[in-house]
């Protein structure tokens, strides 16, 4: 179902009919869209896709019915296994919350997990804690499918030559403390240690009791992504290491310099809400965003301004900068070209924003750039106001501390312990990790699964999961956070912390420990209640660290080599390395959700790919998904080519973590045939160039792929925008906004909210149109103006008037296209029902609203709704053949200018999450031919599975190609890869996934169709629940799953019915729409407008043609 | 000329066998449609349990209440079958509780002793369930307990069965029969586990007027002391009987006398008013 995704012209449509993507060749790519065109159904829509043969199709119809006929006609019999002894409040099937804190990369994420009958299910973030306020993000909840991943380790082992043979754990520790006691007898000397960043206080302690139990120990700290730069140019500036901390909430500028601060981990979720907060356009201000950067980040695409520079541009740029504001050159109008413009813009406007904006760097900039960032903030007062710093602990960069790690095996060290990390994979090529790690006599890994690194070592023994073990950790700000264990250890296995306890010699218990540390923070009487309380909490109430005040030591200018207005020349590319923004580093590869969700940008699952600008790709002759060759130091790695306005010129982008080739079956796995999923780009950093190389070639080769996007950049053609054209006169983009002063101005002469009345629907008794119900085919008849706006701001699209309702204004996102800022909110169409009209209850009415202006993209919706609603993994080929199964997708719309920027350089994107929009006249419900989708009296359009006979009419029916099909029985796992032995999970492995399964949603087979149901389950839960209670649901109780996950507060649910309800406040927002609204469908969701703050001499102006 | 044909003499059994085709496949379709009916395959439903728990001696005999076991039935979507523990307060031994007088019943029984090693291995009994909905169903107990609908709706006279028989189809038809027409299955939450409550009309009617008499205000949407006469006229036992011209209020007194010789069923109306009870047909109420 791709063809309507890409109506994603929406914004562009009124303008020339120029081609979308206008550098792509017609290629392979467009040749199979129009026989995907022409074909009335998919390719092997209804065929298996191993290949079933009709001989072996009646052979298993043979079996199945004869299993049937001897099963007989009862289902099997099911057993009831109570407890022996039920602990008190402990009631069968209830949900149960419990705080707790995940480290991702030395920054605790404070969460919240929900569990059912012992199993955690879903984790949330804490909303008590300011760092999470309930949200969190991908990696987070993707650590339940983690633990129940059949893949895991499940008991340590021992190499001898290239055999592995299971051990124990007490075997394991017999060992190692033979190992250490050989040590201890040579003082320690030729111990070395090394782990991931962690911000746990209890391993920091343990850490010292380790090194001061074996004096010479050495203890390294190791991470492929680390913010080594960040330190380094704090140490620069400042003269000691520190963590900034960003108020973006009170940024009334923002300017990142090639940093993504919205995604990746955990500061990413703080600083989602607060970004978000200064986005609001229902508050008095609104911040302006400028980002400079190479690769499309999710801050380039929420920013008002974006410029895309090569990474090695950079540094230039911000010189630039440092000068302009030490001068104060603010004149943007008599500025020169386009970038001098954009300059002087920033300079304008961080000089007359003192004290209340920031200038974020990247964690990729070399520590020169960051500490002249660091000045330049302090030049302008930033420093104390919306930049605080919190002291951290000094500590050599991980590249150097991995670099003496190498040299001590190479030499003296005979025993090494790695706690948990990939450095096999993930260390820079130049330090030959893997060769050094042979040379030392003891290697012992501990941590949660097999890895690269852990295969290597003599010993390997299985940590605990993080949601198995007690531990701590501090969050971004600071806090002391606590973890408590959800389920005992699924197997046999100690954590990393009661490890190092039996390491010292203590054998003290994971609570004990944790227990031991927090006394240090926790006040001496009445301690246990504290800690208890610390413990029902997730965190330690009043532990942030005290901010710290700094001053600027260094004044050293910086001296660019590449200046950042030369344009590149078609020379030789700049490789740049990326975190992957779904697999981190690489350590959740293993991790089907995070595999299958779509690059925020690219839409690419399961894939990396060479990212380049369409200028690059036409300058070096490359074509979408062209296999191209990048060789350095004599290794060469093979990826496809992506092509991506937008991005900087002369740079071609690599996401790392993909590539592995020992996690498991859905990672990769070279000892049991299992494909790899991506290629390995780490292998071509080094300890000096960590995230960019300059002056690499890529080498064409014939062979092309499918890329397995889930969004098709192409399913657009000429005729496809006539249409489009024609039936919205061009005057109905699917994303509606404009800038911030015009609709501030329409706000105080029209006031913020629209009549009450609005909310009414014709299918309500007292519904302000033409008729009363009672003459519901009259008023249908007549045709209505639909509820978006003040009935008297409406009129028809095609008679722009210049009344004074309306305000023309210029969305600067539309590249000269011209929209009228109330007129885009209030189109008229005439409404023809085939409804007879359902009743509607007046007590609910479930609605949701979706506000484009804080939606950043940052994808914690989707994995939240998987994991919410048991929502399959389909595999590569599968998403490829568009079967991907995410009830909740974020399109990206892309809008460039073809007239004036043929190469696409200047492209911008918007989001714009896409769920079941619960129409109240649902295309989807007439056509179904057993009415296994009908709506609820509450306005849900419920689909029932049990009735669903996959004829798929509902999915072709559907505007908004939300409806998602079971073409394979996805749930089952057994189709999702497909290998000849290791493929296919048996019955033990089945239910252990299943044990992460929500219990309360029905999971899917083969042949039925399914979709967002607006998470029912707790829909109809709440409402039992207070009935139960003798009390009215609240306003906002009954929130959704991705809801809860959404850091910025785009996602509202509520009853729409009920004026106390977020929702409903909402939805009489001048800015709401709905989407699609020609179509009379009445959507239960609804948007709100898109408003951005654009500088106004950066603002692009209407071109001649425009809005004819 | 080898080739085989029927004599002609079989023409004349064609007809009769195309009959006979057509009656024997009908009637192997109406046994194979009838044998699938849930009225067939679930009712009677009777599986040996690992412990002969009697609920006619528990429940009906000696009149434990239906909570006392199932505990969670009111706040719960599952009744939950009772730990071993609850078992164990009367019959195991001292194993559950030291130093009591209550847990010596039968403390040697055979057929106890499953529930005797459950509690020394701390391994649950394996119970059979009884009435299994499809995993599709989501039935929540609470929500029926609490509106007044009563255990033996369901599951029927359990205090009257030594072994626990499901009586009810428990198929999708008989979920909405009663949720389309509710009346004679509510009953004043406070009956709700007497499975034996069988009022006299006079009980009824006493019941009716005290609930009018206490909850009238709950029926009084707009508080003005007196109902519509749309409001009232399902309450009425005879509203054919008021007077058509009459003023379109009801008092208090007026539908206290408008109302004798009620049965379960307005009753059930009655509370049904009172308590803002509709059951709901929706396809989510039951699928997710």
């Amino acid at each position: 179902m791709p063809s309507l995704k890409n109506e994603n012209q929406g914004t562009q449509i009124a303008r020339s009919p120029s081609v979308q993507w206008p550098v792509v060749e017609p290629n392979d790519e467009i040749r199979d869209l129009y026989v995907t065109l022409e074909r009335e159904f998919p390719q092997a829509a209804a065929e298996f896709s191993d290949g079933i043969s009709r001989r072996r199709w009646l052979q298993l119809m043979g079996a199945s019915l004869a299993l049937t006929g001897a099963v007989g006609c009862r289902y099997q019999v099911e057993n009831v296994a109570p407890f022996v002894f039920r602990p008190k409040d402990r009631n069968p099937g209830a949900y149960v919350r419990y705080a707790t804190t995940i480290d991702l990369d030395g920054v605790a994420i404070p969460l919240l997990v929900n569990t059912v009958d012992g199993r955690p299910i879903k984790i949330d973030g804490n909303p008590d804690h300011p760092d999470s306020h309930g949200a969190s993000d991908i990696f987070s909840q993707a650590r339940i499918l983690d633990l129940y991943d059949p893949d895991r380790s499940q008991k340590p082992s021992q190499k001898s030559g290239s055999v592995r043979t299971d051990s124990t754990w007490p075997a394991f520790e017999a060992a190692f403390q033979a190992i250490m006691d050989g040590a201890a007898g040579n003082q320690g000397g030729s111990v070395a240690v090394l782990t991931q960043p962690n911000s746990s206080p209890s391993l920091h302690r343990l850490k010292l009791r380790f090194l001061a139990k074996y004096p010479s120990a050495k203890w390294f700290e190791y991470s492929a992504i680390g913010n080594d730069n960040e330190l380094l140019g704090c140490q620069r500036a400042f003269g000691k290491p520190l963590r900034p901390q960003f108020a973006y909430d009170k940024c009334k500028i923002l300017v990142t310099i090639d940093a993504d601060i919205l995604s990746l981990g955990g500061p990413a979720v703080r600083a989602n809400h607060e970004f978000a907060d200064a986005r609001n356009p229902d508050k008095d201000w609104m911040s302006r965003v400028y980002a400079i950067e190479s690769q499309f980040s999710l801050v380039g695409v929420s920013a008002d301004h974006r410029m895309a520079l090569a990474p090695a541009q950079i540094a230039s740029f911000v010189a630039a900068l440092e000068t302009g504001i030490d001068a104060e050159a603010n004149n943007p109008a008599s500025a020169g070209g386009e970038k001098e413009k954009f300059l002087a813009a920033i300079i304008e406007d961080l000089l007359a924003n003192k004290g209340a904006a920031a200038v974020v760097c990247g964690w990729s900039q070399p520590p020169e750039v960051h500490a002249a960032v660091w000045r330049i903030n302090q030049a302008l007062g930033n420093l104390g106001t919306t930049i605080t710093f919190t002291e951290t602990s000094q500590r050599a960069p991980y590249a150097s501390q991995l670099k003496e790690l190498t040299d001590a095996m190479e030499g003296f060290a005979t025993t090494l312990l790695i706690l948990d990390g990939n450095p096999v994979y993930d260390a820079p090529a130049d330090l030959k990790f893997a060769d050094a790690l042979k040379k030392v006599k003891n290697t012992i890994y501990v941590g949660l699964t097999e890895n690269e690194t852990s295969r290597e070592c003599i010993w390997f023994a299985n940590a605990s999961h993080p949601l198995e073990a007690w531990g701590d950790g501090r969050s971004l700000n600071g806090t002391f956070c606590i973890a408590q264990p959800m389920i005992a250890p699924l197997f046999s296995s100690r954590s990393i912390l009661e490890f190092l306890s039996t390491a010292i010699g203590e054998k003290k218990t994971g609570l004990e420990i944790v227990r031991e540390t927090a006394a240090e923070v926790l006040p001496e009487e009445n301690v246990d209640n504290l800690w208890a309380e610390s413990v029902h909490m997730g965190f330690v109430a009043d532990s942030v660290v005290s901010k710290t005040d700094v001053a600027i030591v260094d004044s050293q200018r910086l001296t660019p080599l590449k200046d950042w207005k030369s344009n590149w020349d078609g020379g030789k590319l700049e490789l740049v390395f990326a975190p992957s923004r779904q697999l981190f580093d690489g350590r959740f590869a293993n991790c089907g959700w995070l595999q299958e969700l779509p690059d925020f940008i690219t839409k690419l699952t399961w894939d990396n790919a060479a990212v380049v600008s369409p200028k690059t790709a036409r300058l070096k002759n490359l074509n979408q998904g062209q296999i191209v060759k990048i060789e350095l130091d004599g290794k060469q790695i093979e990826l496809p080519v992506h092509i991506q306005p937008g991005h900087a010129n002369g740079t071609v982008t690599v996401a790392l973590g993909y590539g592995r080739t020992f996690v498991g079956r859905v990672g990769g796995n070279v000892d049991k045939g299992i494909p790899l999923v991506g290629a390995d780009t780490g292998r071509l950093r080094t300890s000096a160039q960590m995230y960019s190389r300059p002056d690499v070639e890529l080498v064409e080769t014939s062979r092309r792929v499918r890329l397995a996007l889930s969004q098709d950049p192409f399913t657009l053609d000429d005729v496809g925008r006539d249409g489009i054209r024609t039936r919205l006169g061009g005057n109905s983009p699917l994303i509606r906004g404009g800038n911030f002063d015009d609709f501030k101005k329409y706000v105080s002469e029209h006031g913020p909210l629209v009549d009450e009345s609005e909310l009414k629907t014709e299918h309500d008794p007292d519904w302000h149109g033409h008729a009363p119900a009672t003459d519901h085919n009259e008023s249908s008849k007549n045709g209505r103006q639909l509820p978006v706006i003040n009935a008297s701001l409406q009129r028809p699209a095609d008679s722009p008037s210049q009344d004074e309702t309306s305000h023309v204004v210029h969305d600067e996102h539309a590249g000269g296209h011209d929209t009228h800022w109330p007129q885009g909110l209030a189109l008229h169409f005439e409404n023809k029902s085939l409804n007879p009209g359902s009743k509607y209850s007046e007590k609910f009415k479930w609605a949701m609203s979706v506000d484009l202006s804080k939606c950043t993209g940052c994808n914690a919706c989707i994995i939240a709704c998987q994991s919410e609603n048991n929502v399959p993994i389909v595999g590569k080929d599968q998403v490829i053949r568009g079967r991907e199964m995410h009830w909740i997708r974020i399109d990206a719309y892309v809008v460039d200018d073809p007239v004036n920027d043929p190469d696409a350089e200047n492209a911008d994107f918007k989001f714009q999450p896409v769920m079941c929009q619960h129409c109240e006249n649902a295309p989807c419900e007439t056509v179904c031919p057993v009415a296994a989708t009908v709506h609820s009296d509450e306005g849900l359009n419920d689909m029932v599975y049990n009735r669903c006979i996959g004829t798929r009419y509902c999915g072709n029916n559907c505007p908004y190609k939300v409806r998602r099909f079971n073409y394979l029985n996805y749930s089952e796992a057994v189709t999702l890869i497909k290998y000849p032995t290791e493929g296919i999970y048996n019955e033990q492995e089945k239910q252990m996934r299943g044990l992460g399964m929500n219990p309360e949603v029905t999971i899917r087979s083969r042949g039925v169709m399914e979709k967002c149901t607006y998470c029912v389950q707790r829909i109809q839960n709440t409402k039992i629940k207070s009935r139960n209670e003798h009390r009215p649901i609240g306003p906002n109780e009954i929130t959704t799953a991705c809801q809860d996950a959404c850091p910025t507060g785009a996602l509202v649910f509520g009853n729409m019915a009920d004026p106390a309800s977020d929702v409903h406040k909402n939805h009489r927002k001048v800015r709401a729409y709905q989407l699609l609204d020609q179509l009379g469908n009445l959507p239960r969701t609804r948007y709100l407008a898109r408003v951005r703050n654009p500088h106004p001499a950066l603002e692009k102006h209407p071109t001649s043609e425009s809005h004819t | 000329m080898n080739e085989f044909h029927f004599p002609n003499w079989i023409n004349k059994f064609i007809v009769f066998l195309l009959i006979a085709f057509v009656l024997v496949g009908g009637y192997l379709a109406t046994c194979l449609f009838a044998a699938i009916l849930p009225s067939t395959v679930n009712v009677g439903h009777a599986p040996i349990q690992p412990v002969p728990y009697s609920h006619k001696l528990h429940a009906g005999k000696l009149k434990l209440d239906c909570r006392y076991c199932h505990n969670t039935v009111e706040q719960m979507a599952s009744a939950a079958i009772p730990a071993t523990a609850t078992c164990g307060n009367c019959h195991g031994g001292n194993r559950v509780k030291e130093n009591t007088t209550l847990n010596i019943i039968y403390p040697d029984s055979d057929k106890l002793k499953p529930i005797r090693t459950s509690l020394e291995t701390k391994e649950p009994v394996l119970w059979i369930k009884v009435h299994d909905l499809p995993d599709f169903v989501y039935f929540n107990h609470s929500a029926h307990v609490n509106r007044g609908v009563s255990c033996v709706s369901c599951h029927g006279r359990v205090d009257k069965m030594d072994v626990v028989t499901q009586v009810e189809s428990l198929s999708m038809k008989w979920c909405l029969d009663c949720h389309r027409n509710p009346e004679a299955n509510v009953r004043p939450v406070e009956f709700v586990t007497s499975l034996d409550w069988n009022p006299s009309p006079a009980e009824l009617d006493k019941i009716y007027d005290e609930r009018i008499d206490r909850d009238f205000s709950q029926l009084d949407s707009d508080g003005d002391g007196n109902l519509t006469l749309e409001n009232a006229k399902s309450l009425l036992a005879r509203p054919e009987t008021l007077d058509a011209d009459r003023d379109q209020k009801i008092t208090k007194s007026e539908l206290l006398a408008g109302t004798t010789n009620i049965d379960r069923a307005a009753l059930g109306r009655l509370l049904l008013s009172i308590n803002g009870i509709h059951p709901s047909t929706n396809c989510s109420t039951c699928h997710r």
